[in-house]
């Protein structure tokens, strides 16, 4: 295949342990909580009941926007069996602060989508609690809502703030900006150029939130389905006003969460009411629930434009898009200042990112999986095919010649490439999917049966697991009998984390799996944890969990020349024993309790920041080969490949299980999903697995799994996280596929048999 | 709403139970047997996590209404082992990692389970077609199709023996 002859081939970085047979890492273990899932017997939060356990129900707004006039729960209140119902008029005015959207209250008096909630009831039975709902009377005054980004932002378009509709820090667009952008376009050799649109996506977990919650006077305890629950924890205590100290929540078995069950208002109302109703209460969604209240993936307008060169470098991005984040989301600029990310994949001296977090009168928008990054990779990478096109450079070309590499430093924010191996992914993943051979050319399909027309495309991504955010925190204890335990805060999503992280701790201990315990998912039992998202939970939570490992082990060690008076001999702990100048010497001699050792990561500010001197980049390389029918407009794909610089797999068929799985979500989000609104009422029209369609097992495509192992330097036993950027190209490869097939460009997904049609100029 | 009794046979025990007219196999299950293994993923018939079989065929238990099923039998997640050993296809989903969160597997294995009874040994595109109506978000859907198909295989062996 053709390279970049000016750039040396990534080398695969071996610095970490050259070579080393590892015994534990690198093994496909079982995961240590499937017999659990498979026998039935694993309690995920709804699974749990209580004696005297209430029932609690939420009534949504049946407005996108409305000022709530008069609200009477009399008549509700006084049904038989019902305990408590909560509104906006007797629940604490305090403001929750979710890290990911604004802040906001429990209950808003201003509604600002359809199924906002309004109120919550604790009854008996769920009967009752449905009964008291229909029971609640709302009178509303209706407002003039919004429900596109675009539109949002217009002068004249309805408020749903005082302040205005952008939600960027100082209400302006967030802005980055760098060279001199006009300049480049305007000497550009090629210009190439699109607007783009992204639909509202799901993360639609198969557990539908749900939290149990029971007061004692005293403590609040609470099961609860997230992925952050140390800032659940923080949450509660906050808004309730309770002592964090008396505040625990336990998450040990997890339904899927993929970036959206983080910092919700549920668990809040849950505990309110057993907290004034001094009983247990269950508060469970509904899936359609899950659907609306549960956040989702923004939607987008991108206006994209490039300059390049005759030869296919990129002189200059032009991004400026519109981000619908719902009706209390802020994320890409706001709280969590992604746009500077935008740069990090191809190179250019000029460059202009501007984004406008719109307000809209949809459910509110939080990250999931990729965040941004699958919305602009399926803009960035059609134009980079376009240019390739101009150009005369192949895509696989195209792309090596404008993306970084190893050791580059990423402008403008200065951070140095530590890993980068995107030509041995590119390589491989070509290789395996025959792309040599099946490309024909810019518009020419690769194959033609009848109406049946095949096309290959490619896209690339980058992980960016050293954007780190908060805290990570481990402690692991050795007991006197030589084994070991492992305190971690974050959470397991079904990600596998609860068996890595202890293969990681069993490695560097040198002890076998089983002799690991884990404790996890319980807030008063684990240090804090920013929580599980972004790729970092193996990543920082493995590099505190080996730390904490090496500390322990010091702690051991410390202990024996104490206790032995072994000043100046060799001691080690190896295997699980404690040698002295080679000889074993009983470890309970030593200690008559557990030794522990703590590992802190760095807490950071509130708001995300690049770190400034390294950036650890996860190569992603995808190719995806498509068969349309040109009369129906239908798409199909026939083969996926995914390589994936994973640094090294920890456990790669926990590795390969995140590869599939994001790629599984990205074909869903390319070619099926996207929840949709009334356009006058913005009702949620599609809000249930029949209407709103997920690959099953039929839809689900043959994908290839290349896992690049390039051994990271700064990963846990070289290892790099690996779940949240393999959707990142996804949606642009399966487009660019659809274009080579067709010869001509989807420029919105899903792409379905209509928008297939209409780019055929058919209909 | 008025309320009689049902007998039901759950896996191997006969339980007599008070029930309303409205009540679903999921809910006596999950809240009036503690048999918590059975998932609810949208209780409206469109994700198959809540799939039991009952006399040895799959249903989706928030669809069937429980008063129907008066001395039937009904297996779950929990009753597929015996003795606290697993079953063949359970230990086969351990080992293929044909899952991630959890969440859809009691309701795959069941459907599986019914699958390999009828069909002792299902290709890849039997396997696909027959499990299509259960869904997996985390995407185990190749791990599960080799889960099942080694179960298959052993399966074969046994019967060349």
């Amino acid at each position: 295949m053709s390279r970049n002859a000016e750039r040396p081939r990534s080398e695969t970085v071996l610095e970490y342990e050259q070579e080393q047979k590892f015994k534990v890492v690198g093994q496909s273990f079982p995961l240590r909580d499937a017999r659990e899932k498979v026998d039935g017997s694993a309690k995920y939060s709804a699974d749990i009941k209580l004696e005297g356990m209430l029932h609690a129900k939420v009534l949504g707004s049946r407005h996108a926007h409305a000022m709530i006039r008069k609200i009477d729960v009399t008549a509700a209140r006084n049904l038989p069996g019902v305990a408590e119902v909560l509104t906006f008029e007797n629940t604490p005015r305090t403001l929750f602060h979710p890290h990911e959207t604004q802040p906001v209250f429990m209950f808003n008096q201003q509604l600002r989508f359809y199924g906002e909630a309004v109120a919550a009831v604790a009854a008996e039975t769920e009967e009752i609690a449905d009964e008291a709902l229909e029971a609640i009377k709302v009178e509303y005054d209706t407002l003039p809502a919004v429900f596109d980004p675009v539109e949002s932002a217009k002068p004249d378009a309805p408020k749903l703030y005082p302040e205005g509709n952008l939600m960027d820090p100082g209400g302006v667009p967030l802005t980055i900006t760098w060279g001199n952008v006009e300049k480049a376009f305007s000497e550009a050799e090629i210009v190439v150029k699109g607007t783009f649109r992204t639909p509202v996506h799901s993360p639609a977990p198969m557990e539908p939130r749900v939290c149990v919650a029971s007061w004692d006077g005293k403590d609040l305890h609470a099961w609860v389905s997230s992925q952050f629950p140390h800032r659940v924890a923080e949450d509660l205590a906050t808004v309730l006003d309770i002592p964090l100290s008396h505040v625990k929540v336990v998450s040990h078995f997890f339904g899927g969460g993929f970036g959206g069950k983080k910092q919700d208002e549920y668990y809040l109302m849950a505990a309110l009411l057993s907290i004034r109703t001094k009983r247990p209460v269950k508060l469970e969604f509904s899936r359609e629930q899950e659907m609306i209240m549960g956040k989702r993936r923004h939607s987008s307008v991108e206006n994209i434009r490039l300059a390049g060169t005759k030869d296919g470098r990129i002189t200059a991005i032009d991004f400026d898009t519109y981000y619908d984040v719902g009706a209390h989301g802020n994320f890409v600029g706001g709280t969590l200042g992604f746009l500077e990310s935008f740069l990090y994949i191809y190179k250019c001296e000029n460059a202009v990112f501007r984004g406008h977090d719109m307000v809209t009168n949809l459910p509110t928008a939080q990250p999931f999986r990729g965040v941004p990054f699958p919305a602009y990779h399926f803009g960035i990478e059609q134009l980079v095919d376009e240019l390739g096109e101009k150009a005369g450079l192949d895509p696989i070309t195209v792309r090596l010649r404008n993306t970084y590499r190893k050791g580059d430093t990423m402008k403008p924010f200065g951070a140095t490439m530590s890993n980068y191996a995107i030509e041995e992914c590119a390589e491989k993943a070509a290789a395996a999917a025959g792309f040599r051979s099946k490309w024909k050319g810019w518009k020419k399909p690769t194959e033609v049966r009848d109406t049946k027309v095949r096309g290959i495309g490619v896209g690339l991504s980058m992980g960016w697991v050293e954007w780190m955010r908060d805290m990570s925190n481990a402690t692991v204890k050795i007991y006197p009998d030589g084994s070991a335990e492992l305190f971690t805060g974050t959470q397991d999503l079904g990600t596998g984390s609860n068996t890595t992280l202890c293969q990681l701790v069993a490695e560097e201990l040198g002890l076998p799996l089983y002799k690991v315990k884990l404790t996890a998912g319980d807030t008063s039992q684990t240090p804090n944890d920013f929580g599980a998202c972004s790729s970092r939970t193996l990543y920082l939570g493995g590099l505190v969990s080996v730390g904490a490992a090496k500390k322990a082990r010091q702690a051991l060690i410390n202990a024996a020349r104490l206790r032995l008076g072994a000043d100046g001999e060799s001691i080690e702990f190896k295997e699980g024993k404690l040698l002295v100048n080679g000889e074993p010497v009983p470890l309970s001699e030593v200690i008559k309790e557990p030794v522990s050792g703590s590992q802190h990561g760095q807490p950071l500010e509130y708001a995300a920041q690049f770190f400034p001197s390294t950036y650890v980049g996860g190569a992603v390389f995808h190719i995806a080969e498509v068969e349309v029918d040109v009369e129906t407009g239908e798409v199909k794909v026939l083969k996926y490949t995914d390589a994936q610089d994973v640094g090294r797999a920890i456990n790669p068929a926990v590795v390969e299980g995140q590869m599939y799985g994001g790629a599984l979500q990205g074909l869903g989000y390319a070619l099926g999903e996207g929840l949709t609104f009334d356009k006058k009422t913005g009702k949620p029209l599609n809000a249930n697995f029949l209407d709103y369609k997920i690959f099953n097992f039929e839809d689900s495509p043959q994908v290839s799994l290349i896992r690049i192992e390039s051994h990271e330097p700064n990963g846990p036993f070289g290892a790099l996280g690996v779940g949240e950027h393999s959707i990142n190209p996804v949606a642009g490869t399966v487009a660019n596929a659809v274009a080579n097939a067709i010869g001509a460009r989807v420029f919105e997904i899903p792409i379905t048999p209509e928008r297939v049609l209409r780019a055929l100029g058919k209909i | 709403m008025s309320k009689h009794f049902v007998d039901l046979n759950v896996n191997g025990v006969i339980h007599s139970i008070q029930v309303k007219g409205n009540w679903t196999l999921l809910k006596v299950l999950r809240d009036e047997l503690n048999l918590t293994g059975t998932k609810c993923g949208c209780d409206e018939g469109q994700c198959g996590a809540c799939t039991v079989l009952v006399n040895d065929k799959p249903v989706l238990s928030c669809l069937t209404l429980v008063s129907g099923l008066h001395g039937q039998e009904v297996t779950t997640i929990e009753g597929l082992g015996g003795g606290g050993n697993l079953a063949p296809l359970q230990e086969s989903f351990i080992k293929h990692h044909a899952l991630q969160c959890g969440f859809c597997t009691p309701g795959m294995i069941m459907l599986a389970e019914d699958l390999l009874l009828r069909n002792p040994h299902p290709t890849e595109q039997e396997i696909r077609y027959e499990l299509r109506g259960n869904l997996c978000r985390c995407g185990a859907y190749p791990n599960i199709t080799k889960a099942i198909q080694t179960v298959t295989a052993r399966g074969r062996e046994r019967s060349n023996e």
